[in-house]
């Protein structure tokens, strides 16, 4: 077990296995870690202790530079010191049939100790988010991002002090020294440690608000772990490869655009749409904290190639390889968004919204890559991670709203920085090519092809005549160096990069509508819930409850209804109690608020303010029941005209659950009142007017309501009819149901009605009986009614 | 009191005012308003015909081209002729009932007639406004085919403005003889109106045949198509043949042909210049104002009369006494289904629609195939079939559920008992959606059953096609119900049975249908591409997705448009 075992304090414990050499290398390393978290914590003690209470500005600005120092150490280190564990030499076979063997282990910290490689791998895959966490909770403080640094980001970087040595060896292999590497290791996580404990300190008193944030604390950490993830030494340990089985699968190739490199981009937007969802409800420090996690883990990715080894050629004096200098369209993305969204620079963030994105998308959708390139090549890997957060960072921080959609300026802008940088590119590639070992004035691909503006690869996509446009050449020379553009290609490819941003607008506003349409459902579907939820803790407070003893009545209860964005209330706060046994007459001019209270009574619309319940169910949250009650007869009869007056009637009858007795005897008794026997069996579609408005009237009554609501009922009627419908409605008040009935016949309303009220402009301006009405207006009702829609117009 | 010039003044007005009133109601072209929007739509109007023109131009020339006529890069005026014949025949067939219903039905005849206008101007405002908005109409189809010709022909500066002489009285002949026959037309149509059986009796007869005529057609084809190599000897000479007996048939239509392009049958399969205006042409002219002469006598001694009986007769007629059918309980979905079924065979429109729906996609792939069959084929020319026919059976399926983007607002005139009913509305969506679906279904199964008769590809596994076809299908469906349940348009159907101007949903889910299925053929050939094998699961598994995405947000958004869907949106 012990061969097995890494080292970490345990060296300190087993001297005597161990030569002085590696005992001096720890003592530094831990000598180093302390000093730099004494230097960096100490005086946050000491501050907390002088200042006490009061100065809390100043402790807040003291974390903001302690996190920014912490973030210097973590970059200088990524920089500086690439993770030892990467074996990019491996997979560069041309052959790709046949198994290679056993994986080249000379960069691997514990040679063949696959369970001491593992660890060590584990222990850079976990330091590195916890120390994100930790920078990051003291630059911009937020709840979840507080929690996730008490409970999982400072305790893993304490624990990752005993196991320092595991790191160093980690990062710089398998021969330690006192070198500048073994220092920054040690600095970063004195100075990541301090940070996290000050943020912890400091956000002490945080509480979440309920449980499911926990899932939320351990998912942002899974997140930060996956993009923090050292994409360069992933090959190292996949299942398939290497370390624990020694062979490479060789089918799984990435060229142009076959299914693992379509696989590699559903994955990507799966993890930033899920970084999406998790954060979207977040504060505005939370979604920063997210999006600065995920921009810090792709730059530590990136240095991996593109560290300091990567870019100065070190066997060669240190000079710059002009071929590695990180100013490809897609590296500005990377430090361009981290910086604008920490500093809150929308200039620039704007620039990769509008021109990073769908250079990005291009490379994913035709990347370079050699035809026998794996897809656990490193390489692709680093690929991938980075052109997928130069792609979906800009669409995620405008998403979760960290930046306002842009205006057209703002694209003007963008174009106008663009313009700078292709020409500085160009000028760059002119130049630093003569630079490139063996390069060939006017030969394509021998010189540096920043931006794919100095080759053929472009080209290549659109064919062989395409590729004629590099012969338009111009070639400056000045002193030794041989400057050479191709004009015609350069400018097209400028033109249609700016085409392509400008297009880039509408699909955006596309997708803005998408997700307006989204955010619109979210907030209707919780408007619904909350709702719901109200109306049922009201329930629970009051004391009536509908049940067989509940007065049979139509009650408004302060009911208002606004229709749009209109300003005016079409009802106004009308209150109303019609009980059973009433014939109740709704009087008003057209557009008085009439049907607008019948058709929200009946649940055809829903209603601004107030309620309105029927026999105690109320209309909007028990639908169902309430409309169990009612009857209603609209303005305009409403069937089904292909199906016979006795269809349409057992088609009622069915959806009120009427019994086939009930419904026998109700069917019959009403079709000798309205003499539509004959006619019964007919199809509507040959009735006259007449005959289809009693249909609708044995319709609303065929289920026996206790609430029956009739709208204009007698318009178009013959006398016959009128006097047989108003024969209907005075039988159904006898039973104690309520009648409830507008109308403009005002002589009708005088003769049949108990009750009256009028209204008008959307509110009640009269309520009462028909005895007072007499009484205190014997000229009649048409007069009073007159009399009241004057005065209250001239009001 | 006026005196008789003056009230003959009064009378022109007032006529100029009846044309001017039932004009606008056309919605076509407003003739006041705002200027600017009268411009536009001119504009707009304009730019479609230009484009109609374009699209026409370009299939002429590209055939001529190919040089698939011969050489020469022009189409014969012989196979131009076909065009033209049937771009008549079908203006004058749909003419009839627009005529029919526009005279003798329309609501606003009474109304008319009462109005202090002489009778016959009541009359002559109809058939001037008829004639108005026919030519209107077939400005779109005549116009763009007419200037095409002239354009691959080389036509002379003074044909374009001939032909705008030849198209007015192209289409006022097809109006006045529309006229004429709109008497018959309207007994018959009565007729069928009050014998529902017979007209449906008359559709499905009239499907049958066509049904029939498709199999007749396939019985046609040969084995071994060799459309190139037989082109020049076989085919074309056939084809030529074909139209040479129709012409020989319409032979009164080439006196059409002739007078706009100055078409000689005599030299039928020769390339002559055009040469529209000449001595035969100006005495087809003026026989045919002559015809139209006559024409306009008859309308006005017989068709007059007509109009006025036919506006004056109330459209009610004797009801019939029918069986007693039962009322029988149901419970309240399958009352809800029972009722939809009802209202559905009642209709006759309705029963055909449902034949086309299920028989459409089947049909049109078998035809299809039989075609392909004949083709010899390499490995790509499979994979170019197989895209091909995804891509028909796709268009012409989800071409379907366009109507599922009108299902809800289409029962606007029962809009009060739907939603007065105590029943959850999910249950009469579900019904609904239920009836439709199944009947889909059906063409699915049958379609792919049909495909996988006639496929040849080794590798095609049409069970899983046919659950690609499924989820693409169901996905589509429940979308275009969802436009309608979120966006209703019942305020407008309340007024009228169809549609006025666009329905937005429907063009919606039109445009849905057309890329949903380019990107269905898309996809499976560029699976096919990478793997012969399993490209066809990676289909699965992209349809399966699209499926669930649509299940999941009709769920969400149904719930969250709750059981009022159709207040203040149906206003848009």
């Amino acid at each position: 077990m012990r061969e097995y075992f890494p080292r970490g304090v345990l060296p300190l414990l087993r001297a005597g296995e161990y030569n002085n050499g590696y005992m001096a290398v720890e003592a530094f390393l831990y000598l180093t870690f302390v000093g730099t978290f004494l230097l960096l914590f100490g005086p946050f003690v000491g501050l907390s202790i002088a200042l006490r209470k009061g100065k809390e500005k100043t402790l807040k600005v003291f974390r903001l530079v302690l996190g920014c120092v912490a973030l210097v150490c973590l970059l200088c280190m990524a920089f500086f010191v690439p993770i030892a564990m990467t074996t990019k030499a491996i997979y560069r076979t041309p052959q790709y049939n046949t198994d290679i063997g056993c994986v080249n282990l000379l960069g691997v910290p514990y040679g063949d100790n696959r369970v001491g490689n593992v660890f060590a791998w584990l222990n850079v895959a976990l330091f590195l988010p916890a120390a994100g966490f930790s920078i990051l909770s003291a630059i911009f403080p937020s709840r979840r991002v507080a929690y996730a640094n008490r409970y999982i980001a400072t305790p893993l970087l304490i624990l990752c002090v005993p196991f320092l040595w595991n790191l160093a060896h980690a990062y710089v292999g398998t021969n330690l020294s006192i070198s500048y590497k073994e220092t920054l290791v040690a600095i970063a996580l004195g100075a990541c440690l301090s940070s996290g404990l000050v943020a912890l300190i400091l956000d002490r008193k945080e509480r979440l608000q309920k449980n499911s944030d926990w899932a939320f604390v351990f998912a942002y950490f899974l997140l930060a772990v996956f993009a923090f993830l050292p994409m360069g030494t992933f090959a190292t340990f996949v299942p398939t490869d290497s370390i624990l089985f020694g062979r490479i699968q060789s089918s799984w190739r990435v060229f142009e655009f076959s299914f693992v490199q379509r696989l590699y981009i559903y994955i990507g937007i799966a993890f930033f749409v899920l970084a999406y969802f998790l954060s979207r409800s977040d504060d505005l420090n939370g979604k920063k904290t997210v999006l600065l996690l995920l921009s810090i883990g792709a730059i530590s990715s990136f240095f991996t190639e593109y560290g300091f080894e990567g870019i100065f050629d070190v066997a060669n004096g240190y000079k710059v390889m002009p071929t590695r200098l990180p100013i490809h369209l897609c590296h500005t993305a990377l430090f361009v968004v981290p910086l604008s969204i920490a500093f809150n620079g929308k200039k620039v963030f704007y620039f990769t919204y509008f021109i990073n994105v769908f250079g990005a998308f291009a490379a994913m959708v035709w990347p370079n890559n050699g035809e026998y390139t794996n897809m656990f090549d490193p390489s692709v890997l680093l690929f991938w991670w980075n052109h997928m957060n130069a792609l979906c960072m800009p669409l995620l921080a405008v998403a979760l709203k960290v930046f306002d959609r842009p205006k057209m300026k703002q694209m003007g802008y963008s174009l106008a920085a663009f313009a700078v940088y292709f020409v500085a590119i160009m000028f760059a590639n002119g130049y630093l090519s003569n630079f490139v070992p063996g390069y060939r004035p006017g030969e394509l691909g021998s010189g540096t092809d920043y931006l794919f503006i100095n080759n053929d690869y472009i080209l290549g996509i659109f064919g062989e005549e395409a590729k004629k446009m590099l012969n338009v050449r111009v070639q400056f020379n000045s002193g030794d160096l041989v400057l050479v553009y191709y004009p015609l290609y350069q400018s097209l490819f400028f033109v249609g990069y700016v085409g392509i941003a400008f297009l880039m607008w509408y699909v955006y506003t596309f997708f803005y509508a998408v997700e307006d349409a989204h955010v619109d459902l979210r907030m209707r579907l919780k408007t619904r819930k909350q709702n719901a939820l109200s109306f049922k803790e009201a329930r629970l407070m009051k004391t009536l409850t509908p049940s067989e003893e509940t007065p049979i009545r139509l009650n408004f209860s302060s009911f208002s209804k606004r229709y749009g964005s209109s300003p005016k209330l079409s009802v106004d706060h009308l209150s109303l109690c019609v009980s059973g046994g009433e014939i109740f007459g709704f009087l008003g001019p057209n557009g008085a608020g009439k049907s607008t209270c019948i058709k929200s009574a009946i649940g055809i619309q829903p209603l601004t303010e107030g309620s309105i319940d029927v026999c105690g169910f109320d209309i909007t949250h028990e639908p169902v029941q309430a409309k169990r009650l009612l009857g209603y007869v609209p303005d305009h009869y409403a069937l089904y005209e292909k199906l016979a007056g006795r269809e349409y009637i057992g088609y009622v009858a069915d959806l009120y659950g009427v019994s086939k007795e009930d419904r026998a005897e109700r069917i019959n008794h009403y079709l000798e009142a309205f003499e539509l026997t004959e006619a019964f069996d007919a199809r509507m579609e040959t009735y006259s007017h007449g005959m289809k408005q009693k249909i609708a009237i044995m319709a609303a009554l065929v289920h026996d309501p206790k609430v029956w609501i009739l709208d204009e009922p007698l318009t178009g009627l013959d006398p016959q009819s009128v006097f047989q419908v108003k024969q209907a409605m005075i039988a159904h008040a006898k039973k104690g149901n309520v009648v409830f009935f507008s109308s403009h016949i005002i002589d009708v309303v005088e003769r049949l009605c108990t009750r009256i009220a009028i209204i008008l402009e959307g509110k009640i301006v009269f309520e009462g009986s028909m005895e007072e009405v007499e009484r205190q207006h014997p000229e009649g009702l048409e007069a009073f009614y007159m009399s009241i829609i004057k005065g209250g117009k001239g009001a | 009191m006026p005196n008789a010039q003056e009230r003959k003044k009064n009378d022109v007005k007032a006529f100029w005012t009846l044309v001017s009133m039932q004009w606008k109601e056309t919605l076509v072209f407003p003739i006041k308003g705002n200027l600017k929007d009268v411009l536009t739509r001119v504009l707009l109007y304009v730019l479609g015909i230009g484009a109609l023109t374009g699209l026409f131009f370009l299939m002429f020339y590209l055939l001529g081209y190919i040089g698939i006529f011969g050489l020469g890069g022009k189409i014969p005026l012989l196979l131009w002729n076909l065009f033209f014949y049937a771009v008549l025949l079908i203006h004058f067939l749909s003419s009839l009932p627009r005529i029919s219903n526009a005279m003798y039905f329309s609501p606003d005849n009474p109304v008319l007639l009462s109005f202090p206008v002489p009778s016959q101007y009541v009359f002559f405002s109809k058939i001037l406004v008829i004639l108005l908005r026919d030519l209107l109409r077939s400005a779109f189809s005549m116009l763009p085919l007419f200037i095409a010709i002239g354009i691959v022909y080389l036509a002379p500066a003074y044909y374009y403005f001939w032909l705008i002489l030849c198209w007015v009285i192209f289409v006022t002949l097809s109006t006045a003889l529309a006229g004429i026959l709109s008497i018959p037309y309207y007994y018959v149509s009565s007729f069928l109106r009050k014998h529902p059986y017979v007209k449906t009796g008359i559709l499905l007869g009239l499907l049958g045949l066509g049904t029939w005529f498709l199999f007749f057609l396939v019985s046609l084809m040969p084995e071994d198509l060799s459309l190139v190599a037989k082109w020049a000897n076989v085919y074309y000479p056939g084809l030529l043949d074909f139209a040479q007996n129709i012409e020989k048939a319409l032979t009164p239509l080439t006196f059409l042909s002739r007078l706009l392009t100055g078409y000689d049958p005599a030299h039928a399969l020769d390339y002559p210049s055009f040469n529209p205006v000449s001595i035969a042409s100006l005495w087809i002219a003026l026989s045919l104002l002559g015809i139209l002469a006559v024409f306009v006598l008859l309308g006005y001694f017989f068709l007059r009369k007509f109009f006025f009986q036919m506006a004056s007769k109330p459209s009610e007629y004797s009801k019939k006494a029918t069986k007693a059918s039962s009322s029988k309980p149901l419970p309240s979905f399958l009352s809800v289904l029972r009722k939809d079924l009802l209202n559905s065979l009642r209709t006759s429109e309705t029963l055909a629609s449902a034949y086309l729906l299920v028989m459409g996609a089947p049909l049109a792939i078998l035809f299809l195939n039989v075609i392909f069959q004949a083709m010899k084929k390499t490995y790509a020319g499979q994979m170019y079939t197989i895209v091909v026919n995804a891509l028909i059976i796709a268009l012409i399926l989800l071409a379907t559920n366009v109507s599922m983007a009108s299902v809800f607002s289409k029962e606007a005139h029962n809009a009060t008992t739907l939603f007065s009913d105590p029943v959850s509305l999910r249950r009469s969506i579900l019904a609904k959606l239920l009836m439709r679906g199944v009947l889909m279904l059906i063409s699915i199964i049958v379609t792919v059953v049909v495909y996988a008769n006639y496929s040849t590809f080794a590798f095609m596994r049409l069970d899983v096609f046919f659950w690609c076809v499924f989820f693409l299908f169901f996905g589509h469906f429940l979308w275009s119900a969802e436009l309608d349940y979120i966006n209703p348009r019942h305020h407008v159907y309340a007024q009228s049975s169809r549609h006025i101007g666009f329905n937005p949903n429907e063009v919606k889910s039109s445009a849905l249908a057309f890329l949903l299925s380019f990107a269905f053929a898309g996809l499976l050939f560029l699976f096919l591409n990478e793997s012969a094998l399993t490209g066809i699961y990676h289909l699965l598994v992209a349809t399966a997705l699209f499926f669930v995405a649509r299940v999941f947000l009709f769920i969400q958004k149904v719930r969250a448009y709750g059981a009022l869907p159709f207040e203040g949106r149906g206003s848009k």
